[in-house]
């Protein structure tokens, strides 16, 4: 009977030292499950700020909800990765390999995105290595950054130019009025497109103008309106439209 | 119909470019171009191209993807309609790297039947098994339409060379008629107004004038994808639960 417990404390032994080496393999003490919990949830929180700064900011037509989720993604592995690899030179060694068979094919649209990514999986490096102080540093500075250049529209080029579209119908004549009106209130008008008729005998012209006031330009809107023959008019800041 | 396909490799260049750069290019390049032959007293046509994809727009996801040999397939009419009386082309543009294929079956009395993949006929046996291939393939169904206004000009002097500038670029529902309103629409406008797209096309080298314009105008190889700009202006990207889109 003795010899049968012992044997059984014998089982019961090994199977704790072999489930000890499945879950505390390779990590030396380390890390322990709080350290790996507490930089998950670090890295989610602190990307949540910088996804809502880069939805809150996003120009264009490439906006894309899966390029969120990326984000995410991107600083909770890498967080995970992190932790992993430690100190331990080998293992980072052994990561790069393991990782390079990973092929990005996905053309990202906009360098800003490229910048977004990056910055997600600085911060999953920095909770994955426990500097909190730093991950939480460089989100606050990178999202107010972003917010201020955002805000101040900081890099836009022609800031005063802006776009007038004129539709009228041929037969008038309105060509030469509406270019009359547009130089008196416009500094430096330029037609730069004529759009072909669709068929309803109208004419489409775009300038590029120069804003003055922008009490001339509602001036200049209603004179516009009054011209016999003119059938839609839009006049649009440069920065309105999406940036390509 | 007539078979008016052709394996020459072409070579396209695309940039996008400010207002102000395409006057300056155009003054440049005056001496060396001339108005191209189909196109109105300002080198201008209309074209209205109508795409066709899988269910799951492939054709979209690969271009995308960037995968480097990819397909495009396409019923293309210098009009603002498909209406009959017109002439059209059903094109295969198949790009393979920075090279372009284009299998072009032409179609002298276009009408709306020919919309509709089934009701494709081909005078050319190898026209024929290019398309069935893609068609069987991939399902083809249209998909979206886009309409601009092209300005083109070629040089005489041969290698077939064309330049274009292209705008007014909006996005279509299949079957959607232009109209003025539309082409107001800035939900529907594929790009700035103050920006066109030129496309360089040649079928041997570049000209040194036309390359000295390039480096003039510190011109970098960017364009809008026509097709994928479309789709993703017309939300046809946005999946329903089957993968499938409405």
């Amino acid at each position: 009977m003795t010899q049968v417990a012992a044997n059984q404390d014998a089982t019961n032994q090994s199977v704790t030292d072999f489930l000890d080496q499945l879950f505390h393999a390779g990590e030396g003490d380390i890390f322990t499950f709080s350290d790996i919990a507490m930089s998950m949830v670090m890295s989610t929180l602190l990307t949540f700020v910088i996804a809502h700064v880069y939805r809150q900011t996003h120009r264009g037509t490439s906006y894309s909800q899966s390029f969120m989720a990326t984000m995410f993604l991107m600083a909770v592995t890498t967080s995970v990765v992190m932790l992993i690899i430690g100190s331990n030179i080998a293992r980072a060694f052994s990561l790069v390999g393991a990782l390079s068979i990973i092929r990005f094919r996905t053309a990202v649209k906009d360098s800003r995105d490229t910048g977004y990514l990056f910055a997600s999986m600085v911060v999953g490096m920095g909770c994955g290595t426990q500097f909190y102080l730093a991950s939480i540093s460089l989100t606050a500075f990178v999202s107010g950054l972003m917010l201020v250049l955002y805000v101040s529209d900081y890099g836009i080029k022609r800031k005063l130019e802006n776009i007038v579209r004129v539709t009228y119908t041929t037969e008038n004549g309105s060509a030469g009025g509406i270019e009359r009106v547009l130089d008196a209130s416009y500094k430096d008008v330029r037609r730069i497109n004529r759009m072909l008729d669709v068929g309803e005998a109208q004419e489409t012209d775009v300038y590029v103008v120069r804003q003055a006031r922008s009490s001339d330009a509602k001036e200049a809107e209603q004179r516009l309106r009054e011209i016999d023959g003119v059938v839609n008019i839009a006049i649009y800041e440069s920065d309105q439209h999406a940036p390509f | 119909m007539h078979w008016n396909g052709t394996d020459v490799l072409r070579q396209e260049l695309k940039f996008l470019v400010h207002h102000s750069v395409r006057r300056m290019l155009l003054e440049r390049w005056s001496p060396y171009l001339v108005r191209a032959a189909f196109t109105d007293h300002a080198a201008r046509t209309p074209v209205l191209s109508q795409y066709y994809d899988s269910p799951t727009l492939s054709f979209y996801s690969e271009k995308q993807d960037g995968v480097p040999v990819r397909n495009k397939v396409r019923l293309r009419t210098y009009a603002t309609d498909f209406d009959g009386g017109k002439v059209g082309f059903l094109e295969i543009k198949h790009r393979q790297g920075l090279g372009v294929l284009k299998h072009r079956q032409r179609i002298s009395d276009l009408s709306s039947a020919h919309l509709c993949p089934s009701r494709w006929t081909f005078d050319h046996p190898d026209l024929t098994a290019k398309f069935r291939s893609l068609m069987e393939t991939y399902h083809l169904r249209a998909s979206a339409q886009t309409y601009y206004q092209r300005e083109a000009y070629e040089a005489p002097e041969g290698g077939g060379l064309r330049v274009t500038f292209d705008s007014s670029l909006v996005g279509l529902h299949p079957g959607e008629r232009l109209t003025s309103k539309l082409l107001m629409d800035r939900g529907r406008s594929l790009m700035p107004d103050t920006l066109f797209i030129l496309e360089i096309k040649s079928n041997t080298t570049l000209p040194r004038w036309a390359h000295d314009g390039i480096i003039a105008g510190e011109l970098e190889q960017k364009t809008i994808p026509k097709y994928v700009t479309a789709v993703d202006v017309l939300r046809l990207g946005e999946l329903t639960g089957t993968g499938v889109y409405l």
